[in-house]
């Protein structure tokens, strides 16, 4: 076009890209950006302004207070924080180093023929819905876990009161055999967030450029030996970034939690095999029939926690991962 | 031989263990989870395959003529019709229990009293080779006195069941009379509709669980219902949650990768990380506050806003990285020819990304349509099929978690089925959005 | 293989104390290369190679890209077959020993035929020091031992007045060809007998380039060195013998092949075959 050649004063440029839509189109996609940031503003406003009246009632030294009884409005947020970080710790633990192993697996010791198929069915798995692990939990897992692994437990530990014993102790408030618990819920959320950790560690481990795997080799190195000094040390950063997002998926988990971890909103038990709850499933459980507002806005409030939670860890976590795989070939779910 | 190194056993046996320790925690790791799916799949499965006998097409029938009958705000409400109805009901159901033993043990006695039979020449032979004692001659007689009771219960039955056939004949065409004569349609009619008879589970909504059924056997399927109603939801809830995100998600895509790198466009991205990372549940209080509250109603709109949400960051990003990947030759051909830029983009740019877009949109669907926390804050479900989106809804992941929950075992055993269904859905859905890229990568 | 009848040198730790002041081995092998036929899966991308290496020279490999000089020289400590689907058929002998010998474990080959590859490669997350003491520190030498090593290392390498003040710093702060050198300490750490170098100039500028070059030449009275190189000056500059490869292209598959070996003068000067010297006088490759 002949116009494109002339040199066009800054009127006459904003004329014609009025004149062609382009500066329409682009305050419509703003429009719509702004719209993503006001999700998040929404978000942020509803759980602080729906928590206001819970947190002018109590401040936020109810966060480590015990009790919850609705009828004479008496409520204490520590059963539901402990029972999150008690499981979410579980699960972690457990997922954390199985995971790393799952991702080294994948990415070094596998046979070539298999690693994209198998990638792609934990990719697959990280996919199932939550509800259906907790679910296999309660038809599947609890039966087994209580005959095996629960009573053989609790027998040998009995009522010891000693801290780190006292974990593993014959629960209280309900017979070992109903199964339910923060251990339970802990092992039930380490399965779900699995593919998770396994396949954000393949991601980082194989981005580890190969000279550093040839570096180690050479100087006559083993095989597992490279896979430790060579690629894992080299990736520390984005496998604890993955840790830190599966952490944060077994934080915010709602439905395998409410299935397994039991009812105890009262007090905390100090065994992991008595029931106990979890943030976002007392907030599932009691929002919808909410007695009165001051329920509803202390249910708000523990969101609230939640939410503050979930995010720094994500912050954090999305920064290591980030400062991995931003070298060549970085190509990170995140 | 070529010396070792120093510590070179302890380093191989080392790096052996290791290994082998790797490929072991890998495949302990990966168990539970093909165990997860193997339940999902028989235990489901064998939910979706479950054939109801001959005779429940009649059950089914007369269940329904019983709902139509009992329903006291209908014009033609007859009290005496519906207790005949009842009565019929629980004539036929005691018929078909009875006829369902029957037959069960017509096909069983003949080979206990094979069986029977067997040992009794067996104790028959022992007295005439080894003489009798009175052990032996009390085992004979015991045999003897049970095989008398199985011929005699063999032959009751034989005289029974035409017996119970007649009356059934009668009973049913009592009803089909009473059908006919009341609401003018025919219990076969009633009963069965095309395949909806053998497939309950993927056209029917749910029923009332029997409140005292304990067993499998107190209950059959026709008192069970199916997941339709939760079908029908699901795909009604998150479709809408889809058409909400879309535009959002694409549009804002496109402002951040056809646009210059701004301080609002690092906001924006910002923002699509909280929202990722953001647990279901806080979404779906959100969706409470702002929808449930104000509209005083549960609604699958609301399901569909919460869900929507949780929607916009996959398909922002993916849309962003899939934007990105048009090669500048592309967009500078086109913009050589003098089109404006937003024409550019819808029509060149926007097309040669559209795999990757359409990826962005099915992993968002597979990721909502499994989503059961805000579900249960803002849906609430309902066990009919309903398609307006102003009203209280089901849908599947809500029905899995509601019948898994609930102490009847029939009911459970819907629950693995439509966790069946569910995962088969979202599977299928993530492996087309692979195959979907797989095919633009080539 | 004039050596084949003596005893194999011990290299192990016990005697290895003893060479900590960086004379290097005190006796060296020839490495023979007999009927060497290195396959990417089925596809055998080199025809049988057979060369016989001097014990402490430089021998070179040069020949146009895709000639499978680099393959080659993998194959002679085993890191071929660290490639999916590659494998090694013929045998490559350090004295008299099969480095593909029944239970002979490719670390073993490894520790005592060293390599330094095309992009210097410094391990990321150790220090200097760290990166130089790797190999030794997973032998489980003593502290002390490994600290003398290193700095035998790090001045055999011509590196130690560069970075004597900053031996914690992270090894990756430094200049390429300063990395390229701490590579080699790394390697000369482990008191191998061999040196393979892969291209070990070509991401470098020709100051470093020139420096390493010194480097080697004063490396090889101690070890057999083996470069690839596609620079010829290189060749020519640096090395007793040179091996030229060509790519073979009356196959569907181009393959490599080695053809003419010699003394570097002879191969310069006076070609045996057409295809060096076309190669030499710059017609192909």
């Amino acid at each position: 076009m002949a116009s494109q050649a002339e040199p066009l004063s800054g009127l006459k440029t904003f004329q014609r890209r009025i004149e062609h839509g382009d500066l329409p189109f682009r305050y419509l996609t703003m429009f719509f950006g702004l719209l993503v940031i006001l999700l998040v503003v929404a978000i942020g406003w509803v759980v602080w302004d729906g928590s206001a009246e819970a947190r002018a009632e109590f401040g936020f030294g109810f966060l480590f207070q015990e009790g919850w009884n609705p009828v004479n409005n008496n409520y204490g947020a520590w059963p539901a924080i402990y029972g999150t970080l008690a499981s979410s710790g579980i699960a972690l633990l457990i997922a954390g180093p199985l995971g790393v192993l799952i991702g080294v697996f994948l990415s070094e010791l596998c046979p070539f023929s298999l690693r994209m198929p198998l990638s792609f069915l934990v990719e697959l798995l990280a996919a199932i819905p939550s509800v259906i692990y907790g679910m296999w939990g309660i038809f599947v897992f609890i039966p087994f876990f209580v005959k095996y692994i629960a009573i053989p437990i609790t027998d040998l530990v009995g009522n010891a009161t000693t801290f780190p014993l006292s974990l593993l102790s014959a629960p209280q408030t309900a017979p070992v055999t109903s199964g339910r618990g923060i251990m339970i819920a802990g092992i039930i959320l380490a399965i779900m967030i699995l593919p998770t950790i396994a396949a954000i560690s393949r991601d980082v481990l194989v981005v580890v450029p190969n000279h550093q795997r040839e570096a180690l080799l050479a100087v006559g190195a083993t095989r597992w030996e490279m896979i430790w000094k060579g690629v894992i040390s080299y990736a520390r950063a984005g496998i604890v970034g993955g840790m830190m997002l599966g952490l944060g998926r077994a934080l915010g988990e709602t439905m395998a939690a409410l299935m397994v971890i039991g009812s105890l909103k009262k007090t905390v038990e100090s065994s992991l095999f008595a029931p106990g709850i979890s943030a976002a499933a007392l907030v599932a459980s009691e929002l919808p029939n909410a007695d009165s507002s001051l329920h509803a806005s202390t249910l708000i409030l523990i969101a609230l926690v939640l939410f503050g939670i979930t995010l720094l860890l994500n912050a954090a976590a999305r920064l290591l991962v980030w400062h991995v795989s931003r070298g060549p070939g970085g190509n990170v779910r995140a | 031989m070529i010396n070792q190194s120093p510590n070179y056993l302890r380093r191989r046996v080392f790096d052996l263990f290791m290994r082998g320790m790797t490929i072991v925690a890998t495949l302990l790791a990966l168990v539970p989870l093909f165990l997860i799916i193997g339940y999902v799949f028989i235990r489901g499965g064998s939910g979706l395959i479950y054939f109801p006998d001959e005779y429940a097409r009649y059950e089914i029938g007369v269940e329904k003529l019983v709902t139509m009958l009992s329903d006291r705000q209908d014009p033609q409400y007859d009290r005496d019709l519906f207790t005949q109805a009842r009565n019929d009901q629980s004539s036929l159901e005691t018929n078909l229990s009875t006829t369902r033993r029957y037959q069960e043990r017509t096909k069983a006695i003949p080979g206990e009293l094979k069986d029977l039979r067997a040992s009794l020449n067996d104790v028959s032979e022992r007295i005439e080779n080894r003489g009798a004692t009175p052990e032996r001659e009390a085992e004979q007689a015991q045999l003897a006195s049970q095989i008398a009771t199985l011929e005699n219960e063999q032959a009751t039955i034989k005289a029974e069941l035409p017996q119970l056939a007649s009356e059934r004949t009668t009973l049913i065409s009592d009803i089909d009379e009473l059908a006919r004569s009341a609401r003018g349609v025919s219990l076969d009619d009633l009963g069965s509709v095309g395949l909806r008879h053998y497939f309950p589970f993927f056209t029917e909504s749910a029923k009332p669980a029997p409140v005292m059924a304990t067993s499998i056997q107190q209950i059959s399927i026709t008192q069970v219902g199916g997941v339709f109603h939760g079908i029908v939801g699901t795909f009604l809830i998150v479709g809408a949650s889809l058409l909400i995100a879309l535009p959002i998600g694409i549009l804002a895509g496109v402002f951040l990768s056809e646009y210059p790198s701004t301080q609002l466009s690092t906001f924006i991205r910002f923002s699509t990380d909280v929202l990722s990372a953001a647990p279901s549940i806080i979404v779906g209080v959100t969706a409470y506050v702002l929808v449930v509250q104000r509209t005083k109603e549960f609604s699958g709109l609301a399901g569909s806003v919460a869900l929507s949400v949780l929607m916009v960051p996959v398909i922002t990003r993916t849309t962003e990285e899939m934007l990105k990947l048009v090669p500048t030759t592309v967009r500078e051909a086109a913009f050589g020819l003098g089109s404006p830029k937003w024409w550019l983009t819808l029509t060149v740019v926007i097309p040669a990304a559209m795999s990757g877009i359409v990826t962005g949109a099915l992993l968002a669907f597979a990721r909502a349509a499994g989503e059961t926390a805000p579900l249960l804050l803002t849906i609430l479900g309902k066990n009919q099929v309903t398609w307006n989106l102003l009203e209280p809804m089901a849908a599947l992941p809500l029905i899995t978690y509601k019948y898994t929950e609930n102490p009847s075992p029939i009911q459970n055993d819907l629950a693995w089925t439509s966790a069946l269904v569910l995962t088969m859905l979202v599977l299928l859905v993530n492996i087309m959005a692979r195959w979907v890229t797989r095919k633009r990568t080539r | 293989m004039a050596d084949a009848t003596k005893p194999t040198p011990d290299v192990t730790g016990s005697t290895g104390a003893a060479r900590t002041n960086g004379r290097g081995p005190a006796e060296t092998n020839n490495v023979t290369l007999e009927d060497l036929k290195p396959y990417y899966g089925s596809f055998q991308a080199v025809h049988a190679v057979n060369a016989t290496i001097e014990p402490r020279s430089v021998t070179a490999m040069i020949g146009p890209s895709g000639c499978g000089k680099s393959t080659v020289l993998r194959c002679i400590n085993r890191m071929h077959e660290n490639i999916p689907g590659a494998r090694v058929e013929g045998r490559v002998l350090l004295g008299e020993q099969n480095v593909y010998g029944r239970g002979i474990a490719p670390q073993t080959i490894r520790r005592r035929i060293g390599m330094v590859f095309q992009q210097p490669n410094p391990l990321k997350m150790l220090s200097i020091a760290g990166n130089v003491a790797v190999g030794l520190r997973l032998e489980g030498h003593r502290e002390s031992e490994i600290k003398e090593k290193v700095e035998a290392s790090l001045k055999g390498a011509a590196l130690w007045d560069e970075v004597k003040d900053k031996l914690n710093d992270s090894g990756m702060a430094l200049s390429g060809g300063q990395q390229q050198r701490l590579c080699i300490a790394r390697a000369i750490a482990m008191e191998p007998e061999v040196l393979l170098l892969d291209e070990p100039c070509s991401a470098l500028d020709p100051i470093s380039t020139y420096k390493i070059e010194e480097l080697l030449v004063e490396l090889k009275k101690r070890y057999t060195i083996v470069i690839v190189t596609h620079n010829m000056q290189q060749a020519a500059r640096i090395s007793d013998r040179t091996m030229v490869f060509m790519v073979d292209i009356t196959d569907k598959k181009p393959k490599g092949m080695l053809v003419e070996y010699g003394e570097t003068a002879q191969v310069f000067t006076n070609p045996q075959d057409k295809r060096t010297q076309d190669y030499i006088s710059g017609e192909i490759g």
